[in-house]
C-alpha cells in the first residue's frame, strides 16, 4: 500500500507544475461566511441596526432568559454575536431560489401515501379489538403523573401570572452562545 | 337622530262619558313619553298622541285600562333598545363588519396525532400519550379516522376539499402546550371557499344573509388550566384533541345578534352532520370575533380588532356591541383604531386589551417536518358526500312535503328534540318515520284510507306523547313506549275501532306495560260500540224523557235563534251529549251523537 502511494506521489509531482498548478486559484473560501474585520464589511453589518428592544423581543419569543438590564457588557456581547449570525444569513440569502419550493421533508413525492376510503370509514376487527383493550393513554403503557416532582392531586403545577407565559426559572444558555462556542 | 323624549305631561282633554257606568268624567293627566313640554315646534307636537281630536277619545279611553300603560312601557323599552343597538341598526351612519374564527372539537374516538382516547370529564392527566406530553423521542402520527368528521364539516359548509393539504407548526410557548408549538394547517388547509346561507326559514334572521367561508382546517387543541393563585393547575387531557377551525370572510351586521345567529347556524350544521357534537355551552366550540367599523358607503374596511375566546352566544353579542361602540367612539373623537387583540371582561361589560396584534407575537409558521401531507385518496370525498347526514333544511323540507305533511312548527319541534343526541337510535324523527310506515302498512292491509297519516302521527307524537314525557320529566331516550305500541294505537283510532279520547287515556297506560293496545282494548272491551242510528236515537230520547232532559228541551225552545245565544245553545246540547257519552262509557263518537241529536230536534214538534 505504501509503495503504491509513493508511486502516486512521484507521478503527480512529475506533472507540469504539480497539483498546485492544476488547480485554479480559489474563488471562494468558507471564511467569507464569517464577518471580516475590514471597515466596509463592518459598515454593511451596521446597516441592520438591532435595537435592544428587538433583542429582548427575540429572547422572549424563544423563551430564553435575556441578559440583565444592568449588565451592559452582556447585552453588547449578545448584540455582537447576533449581528455575526446575520452576516452568515445574508451570505446564504445570496443564493437565487426563485421558483424553487422549500423542502419541508424528505418524502416520496412521486407516489405519496394516500388516505383511502378504508382508512377513514372501515375499522378492521383486529383494530377494534386492539383499541378496546387499550387504556385511555393509548398504545404505550405509562403513568403520566409519576414524572413531575411537583404536583397537586392529579394536576401538573405551574407558577406564573395569568396574563403571560412564565419566565424560565432555570437560566438557560442561549443557543447563540452554544453555537459560537463563547 | 332626534334624542328620545322621556317625560312630560299631556294636556287634559275634554269631559267624556264612561260606557260602563254611564257617568261623565274627566280623565287625570297621564305621564306620556311621547310628548314633551320642551319641544315647541309644530312638527314634534304633531307627533304626540294627543293632538288629533279624532284620536283623542280613543287614546284617552285606553288610559283607563292597563293596555295603554303597557303599550307605553313597550314603546319606551323599544326605543331604549334602539339607542343601545343604534350603532348597528341599518339606519345608523356606521356599518359594523364582523369576521369569525370558530374552533370546534371533532367527534372522534381518539386524538388527532396520538392513540390516546378522547375524554370529556375523565380524571385529570390520564388520557395522555407520550407525544401529547411532548416527551423526547416521540413523533406525531395522523389518525385518518379524524378526517371523516373534518370532511363532513367541510362539505356541509359547501367548501371544496383540497386533494393535498399540509400541516404546519405555529410556535408559541405556554404551559398548556407542552411541545411549544401547535400543529395546524396554515399554508395549505383542508378545504377552501365555502358558503353558509342564513334565511328567515332556517334561522331567526330577518333578511337572508350569505356568509363566505374562507377555509376549514384541522388543528390540535391545548390543555386546560385552573387558577389556584399563586399556582396554575394544568390538566393535559385535552392536548392534541382534534379541532376544526372555520374562518369566515368579513360580513356586515344588520343587528347586534347577527354574529351569534351565524354561530348558532354553524353549530347546528356541524351537529347535524355529526362532525362536532359538543356545543358552545359544553365548551366544545369557541369563537374569536374580528370587529371593524366604517362609515356606511366607504369602500375600505376599517382596522379590525380581534376579541378572543368567547364561549357563549350572549357574550358574543355583548362583546361585538361593546367593541363596535368603543371603536365608533374612537373614530368620532378623531382618533384611529389600533389593531389589537382584546378579551371580553364580563364584569365590566367591556372588551379589554390583551396584546398588540402585530409585533408582540410572532408565530414563526413553518411546515411540519414530522408529518406527511394529507393526500385524499380516490373516491374518498365522494363517499363522504354520499354518506353525509341530512342538513336541517333538508330534514324540514322532507317532513313538510306531502309525503308526511307535517306543519313547519311540528317539524321544527322534532328537530329541536333531536339536537344534542350523539347516537341515531332514539332520534325522534327516526321514530316518527318508522311509526308512519307501520301505520300506513297496517291501514293499507285493512283496505282503509291512508290519507293524512303523517299529520295524525305527528300530532300524537308531538302533542300527546311529547306532552306526557315532559310532564313525567323523561328525556326521549327514556321513552318507554315502543314504536309498535304507538303505531297500533294510532291505527286503532284511525280505523275507527276506538275513539280519540279513549286512545288518549290508553297512551299513559302504555308507559307501564309492554302489551299492545289491541290486546288491552279487546280485554277491557274499550272498542267503539256498534250502534245503529235508531238505537242511538232511542237512548237520547230516554235521556230527554228525564226531568233534566225536559228542562233542556224547554230552554232550547225558549232561546231565540240569534247569534248571541249560540254559546248557550251549545252548552245545553253539550249537556245532553255528555250524558249520552257517560251512559255509553265513551264508546261512541261525540260527533255522531251530536248528529243524531240534531236530527231528533228537527223531527220533534216545537
Amino acid at each position: 500500500m505504501r509503495s503504491y502511494l509513493l508511486l502516486l506521489r512521484r507521478s503527480t509531482s512529475t506533472l507540469s507544475g504539480g497539483v498546485k498548478y492544476q488547480l485554479p486559484a480559489a474563488s471562494w473560501s468558507i471564511s467569507s461566511l464569517l464577518p471580516s474585520e475590514s471597515a466596509e464589511a463592518r459598515e454593511a453589518d451596521e446597516q441592520t441596526k438591532i435595537t435592544l428592544t428587538t433583542l429582548q423581543h427575540l429572547y422572549r419569543l424563544s423563551a430564553l432568559t435575556p441578559p440583565a438590564e444592568a449588565d451592559v457588557g452582556e447585552q453588547q456581547k449578545s448584540l455582537r454575536s447576533l449581528q455575526n449570525h446575520l452576516h452568515f444569513v445574508r451570505a446564504v440569502q445570496q443564493v437565487d431560489t426563485t421558483g424553487v419550493a422549500p423542502l419541508s421533508r424528505i418524502e416520496d413525492e412521486a407516489s405519496p401515501a394516500q388516505i383511502s376510503i378504508e382508512d377513514v370509514f372501515k375499522e378492521s376487527i383486529k383494530q377494534k379489538l386492539r383499541e378496546r383493550e387499550r387504556s385511555p393513554q393509548g398504545a404505550i403503557e405509562w403513568v403520566p403523573m409519576t414524572f413531575p416532582k411537583r404536583k397537586v392531586g392529579d394536576f401538573y403545577v405551574v407558577e406564573g401570572t395569568e396574563e403571560e407565559p412564565p419566565e424560565e426559572k432555570v437560566s438557560q444558555k442561549p443557543l447563540v452562545r452554544e453555537v459560537l462556542g463563547m | 337622530m332626534p334624542t328620545p323624549r322621556l317625560f312630560a305631561t299631556s294636556t287634559t282633554p275634554t269631559i267624556l262619558l264612561c260606557r260602563l257606568c254611564r257617568l261623565y268624567y274627566r280623565p287625570l293627566p297621564r305621564i306620556s313619553p311621547r310628548t314633551s313640554p320642551f319641544h315647541t315646534s309644530a312638527h314634534s307636537a304633531a307627533e304626540s298622541i294627543h293632538t288629533t281630536t279624532a284620536d283623542t277619545t280613543a287614546a284617552v279611553d285606553e288610559t283607563l285600562t292597563g293596555a295603554f300603560q303597557k303599550s307605553q312601557k313597550r314603546a319606551l323599552k323599544d326605543r331604549h333598545k334602539d339607542v343601545i343597538a343604534d350603532p348597528i341598526a341599518p339606519s345608523s351612519p356606521w356599518e359594523v363588519t364582523c369576521g369569525l374564527e370558530v374552533h370546534a372539537q371533532l367527534n372522534t374516538k381518539c386524538k388527532l396525532f396520538s392513540t390516546a382516547r378522547m375524554s370529556v370529564n375523565a380524571q385529570q392527566n390520564t388520557h395522555i400519550s407520550p407525544i401529547d406530553a411532548s416527551l423526547p423521542g416521540t413523533q406525531p402520527k395522523l389518525d385518518p379516522r379524524a378526517l371523516l368528521p373534518a370532511l363532513r364539516a367541510a362539505i356541509a359548509l359547501s367548501c371544496t376539499p383540497e386533494p393535498v393539504s399540509r400541516f404546519d407548526r405555529k410556535h408559541y410557548f405556554y404551559w398548556d402546550q407542552p411541545a411549544g408549538y401547535q400543529i395546524t394547517q396554515f399554508y395549505h388547509p383542508l378545504a377552501k371557499n365555502g358558503v353558509l346561507r342564513l334565511t328567515p326559514e332556517n334561522s331567526t334572521v330577518a333578511v337572508p344573509l350569505e356568509i363566505k367561508i374562507k377555509q376549514v382546517q384541522i388543528e390540535q387543541d391545548t390543555g386546560k388550566t385552573i387558577q389556584a393563585p399563586p399556582l396554575q393547575l394544568v390538566d393535559l387531557n385535552r392536548v392534541g384533541a382534534p379541532l376544526v377551525e372555520i374562518i369566515t370572510e368579513p360580513f356586515p351586521l344588520e343587528e347586534a345578534e347577527t354574529a351569534a345567529k351565524v354561530l348558532a347556524k354553524i353549530q347546528e350544521v356541524l351537529r347535524a352532520v355529526d362532525a362536532c357534537v359538543l356545543g358552545m355551552e359544553w365548551g366544545g366550540m369557541r369563537a374569536d370575533v374580528n370587529v371593524s367599523v366604517r362609515r356606511r358607503g366607504d369602500a375600505e374596511l376599517g382596522q379590525r380588532c380581534e376579541i378572543k375566546n368567547l364561549s357563549s352566544f350572549k357574550t358574543v353579542t355583548d362583546a361585538v356591541t361593546a367593541e363596535a361602540v368603543r371603536q365608533i367612539g374612537i373614530v368620532e373623537a378623531g382618533g384611529t383604531v389600533e389593531g389589537e387583540t382584546r378579551g371580553w371582561d364580563a364584569e365590566h361589560s367591556t372588551t379589554k386589551k390583551l396584546r398588540m396584534k402585530e409585533g408582540e407575537v410572532d408565530y414563526r409558521y413553518m411546515p411540519e417536518p414530522d408529518l406527511p401531507p394529507v393526500v385524499l385518496g380516490p373516491g374518498l370525498v365522494e363517499k363522504v358526500r354520499e354518506t353525509l347526514p341530512p342538513l336541517p333544511e333538508q330534514v324540514i323540507a322532507e317532513l313538510t312535503s306531502p309525503a308526511y305533511g307535517l306543519s313547519l312548527k311540528d317539524s321544527k319541534t322534532m328537530l329541536l328534540w333531536d339536537e344534542g343526541r350523539t347516537t341515531g337510535y332514539h332520534r325522534v324523527i327516526t321514530l316518527y318515520k318508522y311509526v308512519v310506515k307501520l301505520v300506513t302498512d297496517t291501514l293499507s292491509a285493512q283496505k282503509k284510507d291512508t290519507k293524512g297519516v303523517g299529520k295524525v302521527v305527528g300530532n300524537w307524537l308531538v302533542n300527546e306523547l311529547g306532552g306526557l314525557l315532559s310532564t313525567r320529566q323523561l328525556a326521549w331516550e327514556k321513552n318507554p313506549v315502543q314504536p309498535e305500541q304507538l303505531a297500533d294505537l294510532i291505527t286503532l283510532v284511525m280505523a275507527g275501532k276506538i275513539t280519540g279520547p279513549t286512545g288518549k287515556t290508553l297512551l299513559p297506560r302504555l308507559f307501564d306495560t309492554d302489551d299492545s293496545p289491541s290486546k288491552i282494548v279487546r280485554a277491557e272491551n274499550l272498542g267503539i260500540k256498534e250502534m245503529s242510528d235508531d238505537e242511538l236515537a232511542g237512548l237520547i230520547n230516554k235521556i230527554l224523557a228525564t226531568g233534566e232532559g225536559q228542562n233542556v228541551i224547554k230552554q232550547l225552545a225558549e232561546l231565540e235563534d240569534i247569534p248571541k245565544n249560540q254559546k248557550k245553545r251549545k252548552g245545553l246540547r253539550g249537556f245532553v251529549v255528555g250524558k249520552v257519552m257517560r251512559e255509553m262509557g265513551g264508546k261512541v263518537k261525540a260527533d255522531r251523537v251530536d248528529a243524531v241529536f240534531d236530527a231528533l230536534l228537527l223531527k220533534k214538534p216545537e
